[in-house]
């Protein structure tokens, strides 16, 4: 096996680029919408029940 | 009539028939300027994506790859423009969306209500963004007017013919439709041209061109170049994507938050898909046919030697996309400078919605006249703008914009001062090292020092000044402005049970976790076959 670590670099910046932008856009949804949505959610169940 | 002058006529003339088509929903100027902000997902990653792939990237960028290595500028200089763009989207451009932003300067506007920062930032973009899209119009109309021999001034009299169409008869619509109908081309190019190039050239050979063309599959590249090198491109290229209007602007006909949110998701995994996937076609070319001179027509080469017709054709599709989609980009945007930014704002003109679309037509049309009268005469002076065009909004407005979204000393004194110090510097500096009076430091580039002095004036004027109380008050109801907010509100007001919301909030996750297992297969998949 002939280890390319640039190659790694090359591809894995590529799929740290895709990484990045999920984590930052978890941390919007989980921070700014998951009270409302919880909250939403919470009020649905009470509704039902 | 040959194929390929029959390819482009009908590709510009179902730019401009679409773009006429789209004339009928230009209501108001919201609708000419920011598309009613009905900005689908799919739209805004179409526009966002061929803003992004230029004419550099399929010829410029391709050429190093072929010639030198796809690790050259892939590894560290396009990942800069990755993670550039990514800021661009999900950080500024939905701040400046929040604030109600309908172009970029509407937030300069707003944030200091200072005329001469007005001023300065205005005419810092109307010449970064002409500077910029007048000289990429030339290189590839010159490049395009060699493949499908036809006159050079007749083809840019025809692009700008449907710049003309696209931007003064719909406007932001024209433009993202447009754009959208081109990343398909480019999609076609990056995932089935591309993917055949390799196939013809196979991985193998493409591993050992190591072998043949020693340290092609190093980050030096086959011409050796330092490491400060790459360092110094991966800064220039985040600075600049991060605030140029072109991908911040995208952001704004966005429908609502969740359309950023999958927007800075799916948008920025196209970015590396697209060029990556280009820079691999470029290496298997060198396997293909080696000595291609000059190097930037490499996948041009490929798309017309090595493709069956209809392929050809769609290369070259493909490469008319790239450059009329980040040329409509800039010049609408120059267009809404002059209409709105200019007349409306600065000039204090009170004008009705319909006289303002009116003008906005009229500005496209004047932007257009312009830019193909100064790329047919190409006099020496737009050569000398375009080495400072592009890169004039990382070094003047980049600390600027950060400066006054996040520090409440943030002043107009400051503002001005640094945009004039960080250009000023960054044009003498380039200049004294253009003309050998003075030699950078290895791995140092014009940019980052003037980048470095721009930052520094600001944080000393902000230190010595206080802002004023509306500098002030803006600042808080800027902090107060949250698109979640905006979105939250909106999406109750139509369902209060949240039902729709809950739905909204949970495809985004599905988006999310999507595209993180496609990147993961796709890079994977390569990083396997070429690196192991």
């Amino acid at each position: 096996m002939d280890f390319k670590p640039y190659v790694l670099m090359l591809f894995g910046n590529a799929l740290l680029t895709t990484l990045i932008s999920a984590v930052v856009v978890a941390v919007i949804l989980l921070r700014e919408y998951r009270p409302t949505i919880q909250r939403l959610k919470q009020e649905r169940r009470t509704r039902q029940r | 009539m040959t194929i390929t002058l029959t390819i482009f006529v009908a590709v510009l003339a179902a730019y401009v028939l679409v773009a006429a088509g789209l004339a009928r929903l230009i209501k108001n100027r919201d609708d000419f300027y920011v598309m009613g902000e009905q900005g689908s997902t799919l739209l805004l990653v179409g526009t966002l994506a061929a803003t992004f792939l230029s004419a550099v990237t399929l010829m410029g960028i391709a050429g190093i790859s072929y010639s030198e290595g796809p690790l050259v500028i892939g590894a560290l200089g396009s990942f800069g423009a990755w993670i550039g763009t990514l800021i661009a989207v999900v950080w500024i451009g939905r701040k400046m969306k929040a604030m109600q932003c309908r172009t970029m300067m509407d937030f300069f506007d707003r944030r200091f209500n200072n005329k001469w920062v007005s001023v300065v930032a205005l005419i810092l973009m109307v010449i970064g963004l002409l500077g910029y899209g007048i000289i990429q119009l030339i290189g590839a109309g010159l490049v395009l007017a060699e493949i499908i021999n036809v006159p050079f001034p007749v083809i840019i009299i025809a692009f700008t013919f449907a710049l003309m169409v696209f931007c003064s008869l719909s406007g932001m619509y024209g433009v993202v439709y447009t754009d959208t109908m081109m990343f398909f081309t480019m999609l076609a190019i990056a995932f089935v041209i591309s993917p055949m190039l390799i196939d013809q050239a196979s991985l193998e050979s493409m591993r050992d061109l190591g072998e043949r063309l020693p340290g092609y599959w190093t980050l030096a590249g086959a011409n050796g170049r330092t490491f400060s090198w790459s360092i110094s491109q991966f800064l220039v290229w985040i600075l600049f994507f991060a605030c140029t209007p072109a991908l911040v602007s995208r952001v704004f006909p966005a429908k609502n938050d969740f359309v950023i949110l999958k927007v800075a998701i799916i948008g920025v995994f196209f970015a590396p898909a697209l060029q990556l996937m280009v820079y691999m076609a470029a290496a298997a070319m060198q396997v293909i046919q080696p000595g291609i001179e000059p190097a930037d027509r490499a996948m041009i080469v490929g798309f017309m030697d090595h493709t069956n017709p209809a392929l050809a054709g769609l290369g070259l599709a493909g490469l008319m996309a790239s450059i009329m989609s980040t040329a409509s980009t800039l010049f609408v945007l120059t267009g809404f400078a002059l209409a709105r930014d200019l007349y409306e704002k600065l000039f204090e003109k009170q004008v009705s919605e319909k006289r303002s679309v009116l003008l906005g037509r009229v500005s496209q049309i004047i932007v257009s006249i312009i830019v193909c009268v100064i790329a047919i005469a190409r006099p020496a002076g737009i050569y000398w703008i375009s080495i400072y065009a592009g890169s004039i909004f990382a070094v003047a407005w980049l600390p600027t914009i950060v400066g006054a979204m996040k520090w409440r000393r943030m002043n107009s004194a400051a503002a001005l001062a640094c945009m004039l110090v960080g250009s000023i510097s960054f044009v003498l500096l380039g200049e004294l090292e253009r003309n050998a009076l003075i030699t950078l430091p290895a791995g140092l580039d014009s940019l980052m020092i003037a980048f470095a002095l721009g930052t520094i004036t600001l944080i000393v004027m902000c230190l010595v000044r206080s802002p004023s109380r509306y500098e002030l008050d803006r600042f808080e109801e800027m902090k107060s402005q949250r698109m979640s907010e905006i979105t939250i509100g909106r999406f109750l007001q139509q369902d209060s049970t949240g039902a729709t919301l809950i739905r909204e909030y949970r495809r985004v996750w599905l988006v999310l976790l999507t595209v993180v297992v496609i990147a993961t297969a796709l890079w994977g998949f390569f990083f396997v076959r070429l690196g192991l």
